[in-house]
């Protein structure tokens, strides 16, 4: 369905090229929309850059590489090519809406830099602290009474499942070696055994717990990837972009 | 990764957890189960020095030195109750320095001490003796009733001596020595078809008899016998820290009484008995009589 819609909105766009591109640089654009049917976004993103070259102006051809870059799931970049759409042709509904997106926040002209400058930490860089240590996302997170309760909880259970576990062996080995008194040490160990449970388990909610918390707590993870960390592959249309840009 | 870590070491941490099985040989409830275990001790008075025990008409009946009260005496134990017969003496119905008691088909008891002679005391508790012959002298006497032929060991003469169960001489066997070495007849016990009598010198040398004082064997065991007793046709041999369980031929059949931790362990073995009622060993181990029993 998401793939249909952007080849909608690239066919509907080449439409509107027709008739004010340039020659050469509408060629390289067909290509580029050819290769991006097709999810060959390397080729595509190289005829979209020839095209650029060639009509810098061709904003069509930046929306194709924006979206290109958006599938590659490059979204840094693909944010600074929607925006720079959007300066070529305000309003632009698609980089519009690709943008917005991108930045989470409707109408915010700041966009990412407003999350880094909220300090809020994303999702993910939270869940894989957390999943490490309990409450080490909370921490990261400067949520530091969270992060206490979860990290005390969590070790005072590892220290139950470490005593707990030797008292398990301790009552087995007791049955097992007396000669006497079966039943009731048999039962002790039975006791010691179901007592081992009740610290893991606890280990396993909090663990569970914290890394759902940073799910809940964490900022949306615009991309999956660390957010103000350039994707630079291809340079020369980001330094482009950033010059025209900023 | 380190998520996959950090659950490979609570996973790591889990399995360390013993698995519990019921395994234990001694537990009657458990699959391994030897089908002999550990039931409980025996009462018997403080300050009672038991130097043999037997069954009697289904009641456990040591022969011991009470050094607070009667000195030599037989004691019929009941459940937390004891009934005390005879005193330090030299007259009939008292003893000095028992060695050895057994009894016969009828629940007679024969007494012998350090006194050339055995006391027979009957169910009613009335006492009759017939004299023992020797020549060297009265040293530490075995006694065992045999298909109601009384059997006598007699250490200082290296004697055994056969009586029937009214004191009629019937016969006596010298040993000093077998292919083994040197033999001094000790502890006395029987088998259902068989008499066994520990060396004095070696206690791994047994020989085997039968009822007409015949060598069968001459067995080397493994470990020095200090006691017997015949359980169903089978001896159950103590030593210090083990009981086994062998048959006729002294072939071991089951090592018991040296298993785990508890009173259910025999550390200074002394005297066996076999109480056919309640399907209990009777072991005394150092100054505790422990009951054993499937």
């Amino acid at each position: 369905m998401k793939k249909f819609l952007i080849i909608l909105i690239l066919l509907i766009t080449f439409s509107e090229i027709l008739l004010s591109a340039d020659p050469v640089a509408l060629k390289y654009y067909q290509y580029a929309v050819m290769y991006h049917k097709k999810n060959d976004f390397k080729n595509a993103l190289t005829y979209y850059n020839a095209s650029i070259k060639k009509d810098k102006k061709f904003w069509q051809a930046w929306l194709g590489l924006g979206i290109c870059y958006y599938n590659m799931k490059k979204y840094r970049n693909a944010q600074l090519i929607f925006k720079y759409v959007l300066m070529l042709k305000p309003g632009e509904q698609t980089a519009t809406k690709y943008y917005n997106m991108l930045s989470g926040i409707k109408d915010s002209k700041n966009g990412i830099a407003d999350k880094k400058d909220s300090g809020k930490k994303t999702k993910g860089d939270m869940m894989w602290r957390s999943a490490i240590l309990p409450g080490l996302g909370q921490f990261y997170n400067g949520e530091i009474v969270k992060g206490y309760a979860y990290s005390i909880i969590y070790f005072a259970s590892i220290g139950g499942i470490i005593k707990f576990t030797i008292d398990q062996r301790e009552a087995v080995s007791d049955y097992e070696n007396t000669n006497y008194d079966f039943e009731n040490k048999y039962k002790i160990a039975q006791e010691a055994t179901v007592k081992t449970y009740i610290p893991i388990a606890i280990a396993g909610v909090v663990w569970a717990l914290s890394i759902f918390d940073a799910y809940l707590t964490g900022a949306d993870d615009v991309s999956g990837q660390k957010l103000g960390e350039f994707e630079m592959k291809d340079k020369n249309t980001i330094a482009f972009v950033m010059k025209k840009s900023f | 990764m380190k998520k996959f870590l950090i659950i490979i070491t609570v996973m790591l941490l889990f399995l360390s957890c013993k698995e519990l099985k019921r395994n234990n040989p001694y537990d009657p409830a458990s699959e391994n189960y030897i089908k002999i275990t550990y039931k409980g001790d025996v009462w018997y008075p403080p300050n009672t020095e038991i130097k043999s025990i037997i069954i009697n008409n289904n009641i456990p009946v040591i022969a011991a030195n009470k050094t607070d009260g009667p000195g030599y005496c037989i004691i019929k134990l009941y459940d937390r109750t004891a009934h005390i017969i005879g005193s330090t003496g030299s007259v009939l119905g008292t003893f000095t320095d028992i060695t050895d008691i057994c009894s016969d088909s009828l629940d007679n008891i024969y007494i012998v001490d350090s006194k050339p002679y055995v006391q027979v005391m009957d169910k009613f508790e009335n006492f009759t003796w017939w004299s023992i012959t020797y020549t060297a002298g009265i040293g530490t006497l075995g006694i065992e009733c045999f298909n109601n032929n009384i059997f006598i060991t007699n250490n200082l003469d290296n004697r055994i001596l056969k009586y029937q169960n009214n004191g009629v001489f019937v016969d006596s066997k010298i040993i000093t020595a077998t292919a083994n070495g040197l033999f001094t007849p000790g502890r006395i016990f029987k088998s259902s078809t068989h008499l066994f009598i520990v060396n004095q010198l070696k206690k791994t040398e047994i020989i085997k008899m039968d009822e007409n004082l015949n060598i069968i064997d001459d067995i080397i065991f493994r470990s020095e016998v200090i006691d017997g007793v015949n359980v169903d046709g089978q001896l159950q041999l103590l030593t210090e820290k083990a009981i086994f369980r062998v048959d006729n031929n002294m072939v071991v059949l089951l090592k018991w009484g040296d298993f785990g931790e508890g009173p259910g362990r025999v550390l200074n073995g002394k005297l066996i008995t076999f109480n056919s009622q309640n399907r209990c060993v009777y072991v005394l181990d150092g100054e505790t009589l422990k009951m054993f029993g499937e």
